[in-house]
């Protein structure tokens, strides 16, 4: 099972845009509508988002852990499971995430893996319509870019009882990281934690609700008190040996750099390129032109990596849901030199150009 | 037939069209002769302003293990120090020969295509190696009469048309 199609319209800043096509006879009251929907094909391999702040890649990193969890019947979807919670904490009203502005007033979010499809209408209190997707129990660990072990003690009781400032794939995190360790470890399951383990000198232990990083001399710090970024790889230490990512589950990152000495980027690319070799598809957001180079350098043939490049269009639509607003267009490519208009490493350019015209004004 | 100005790789899969500049030298006939000690580019061009050293590479129509051999000659800095020494390789022919007796200021211009793995931002970290090694400050030292070096630029095939527009390079 891999996702294969993300169509999003007139959801956030996925705004559809009215275009008005002409025939020959270019007279503007003589063309027709056409509504332009935002549509993602996703590889089995290795999704990197990349894109300028606000963009929208956390939301589709969040739509896609939604409709994941639409996909296990005892979740009961649009019922016991609402999905509007995914996006933000609190949200009681659907058409926050959605658009009204356009007349037929439509906003959903569309996934499918080829053969199923699941579809989230946002506004008028979201409506979900599904074809054979409850029931595939697709297995997919969303991991924010803020890090929440650290306030784990206690944090699921409280939870149980009382509405926490925190959306659902935040509290889902400390709830994987909660469950216990298999029995058994796969093979090559082995090799990834011994490398995330000489990372972090050491393994993650729970107890009494708090993580600790369990040192390889015995010590055992706490996890609020370990340094971030190990914080980060012990997280995903935990998710692995916890047997979360079989073959077939699906892994969604939002920016794995945050708090990463960039030091340990390619050991990043590294872990997720051998997750991906046994068959997790992994969708990962991204602002750091290194973090997203080194799967470019790393990746072997058999490794399955594409980057989707979200950014505002320079075209101003005067059709478009607000005139004059700037819409987005999107970029598929293997290689990172193809993007066009690739804001991440339009900054890395710049500074190296103000650093060459630094020196030679010196 | 290769008409005059025209000259090409020696691979013979891409052709410069320096036809209309004033002077077209290329200075490896000399260097090959120490070529242990002295590096060169392939063309030293006179424009009606500039002498241009021209170092070309082409990786891109290479095969992908050559492609890879190239990423690891940026990342281990030879290739910065091989671009480097070819400067200083053909200021040296330029100075014996009196190529340059207007006393033009020299350009040093890299034109590389190194595939697709090599993207805007490798070429710029490259770009800023180089410049770094080069004898920029030289000028300013006070018995130093002749122009040592103006600018330097790294860029692909397609800037380069935009930029010498008069002085094609073109894939055969």
């Amino acid at each position: 099972m891999a996702i294969q199609n993300l169509i999003i319209s007139n959801l956030l800043g996925f705004k559809r845009i009215n275009k008005v096509i002409h025939g020959n006879n270019k007279k503007a009251n003589e063309g027709h509508s056409v509504f332009n929907d935002f549509e993602f094909k996703f590889e089995d391999g290795i999704n990197i988002f990349i894109g300028e702040n606000g963009i929208g890649k956390t939301s589709i990193l969040k739509m896609i852990y939604a409709a994941t969890k639409c996909s296990f019947k005892k979740n009961n979807p649009g019922k016991d499971i609402r999905l509007i919670d995914f996006f933000s904490y609190g949200l009681n009203d659907s058409d926050l995430i959605g658009n009204r502005e356009l007349e037929d007033s439509s906003a959903f979010f569309y996934i499918s893996d080829g053969e199923h499809e699941f579809r989230y209408n946002i506004l008028d209190k979201g409506v979900i319509e599904e074809k054979g997707w409850v029931g595939l129990n697709i297995s997919a660990i969303y991991i924010p870019a803020g890090e929440m072990l650290s306030h784990s003690k206690g944090f699921l009781a409280l939870n149980s009882k009382y509405k926490l400032p925190f959306d659902e794939a935040q509290i889902d995190i400390i709830v994987n990281a909660s469950l216990p360790e298999t029995r058994e470890i796969h093979p090559c399951m082995e090799t990834i934690l011994s490398t995330i383990s000489e990372a972090i000198d050491g393994e993650v232990i729970q107890e009494n609700d708090d993580f600790y990083v369990l040192k390889k001399n015995g010590k055992k710090i706490l996890f609020s008190l370990e340094a971030e970024g190990f914080r980060k790889l012990g997280l995903l230490w935990k998710l692995i040996r916890n047997g979360l990512f079989e073959n077939g589950s699906i892994l969604l990152w939002d920016e794995p750099e945050s708090n990463l000495n960039p030091e340990m980027f390619s050991l990043i690319a590294e872990i997720l390129l051998a997750l991906e070799e046994n068959g997790v598809q992994i969708f990962i957001a991204t602002h750091s032109y290194n973090l997203a180079k080194y799967f470019e350098l790393r990746r072997k043939r058999k490794n399955q990596v594409v980057y989707h490049s979200l950014c505002r269009s320079n075209a101003i639509y005067d059709f478009a849901v607000s005139k004059g607003e700037r819409n987005m267009s999107l970029d598929k490519s293997f290689y990172l030199k193809d993007i066009g208009n690739n804001s991440m490493m339009m900054a890395d350019e710049a500074l190296l150009d103000e650093a060459f015209d630094k020196d030679l004004a010196d | 037939m290769v008409l005059k100005g025209i000259y090409e790789d020696e691979n013979h899969r891409t052709e410069f069209d320096f036809s209309y500049a004033v002077n077209v030298f290329e200075p490896h006939g000399i260097a090959s002769r120490h070529s242990e000690y002295i590096s060169d580019v392939d063309f030293v061009l006179e424009s009606k302003d500039e002498i241009i050293f021209i170092e070309y590479k082409n990786v891109s129509i290479a095969e992908a293990h050559n492609q890879g051999a190239f990423i690891e000659k940026i990342k281990n800095g030879n290739l910065t120090k091989v671009l480097i020494k070819k400067f200083f390789g053909t200021l040296l022919i330029v100075l014996m020969t009196n190529r340059n007796p207007h006393k033009k200021p020299i350009v040093y211009s890299c034109v590389i295509e190194g595939g697709k793995k090599i993207d805007g931002v490798m070429m710029k970290k490259l770009r800023n190696k180089v410049r770094s090694g080069l004898p920029f400050d030289y000028e300013k030292i006070r018995d130093v009469e002749v122009p040592i070096i103006d600018r330097f630029e790294l860029m692909s095939i397609s800037d380069w048309n935009s930029k010498y527009s008069q002085y094609p390079i073109r894939m055969k």
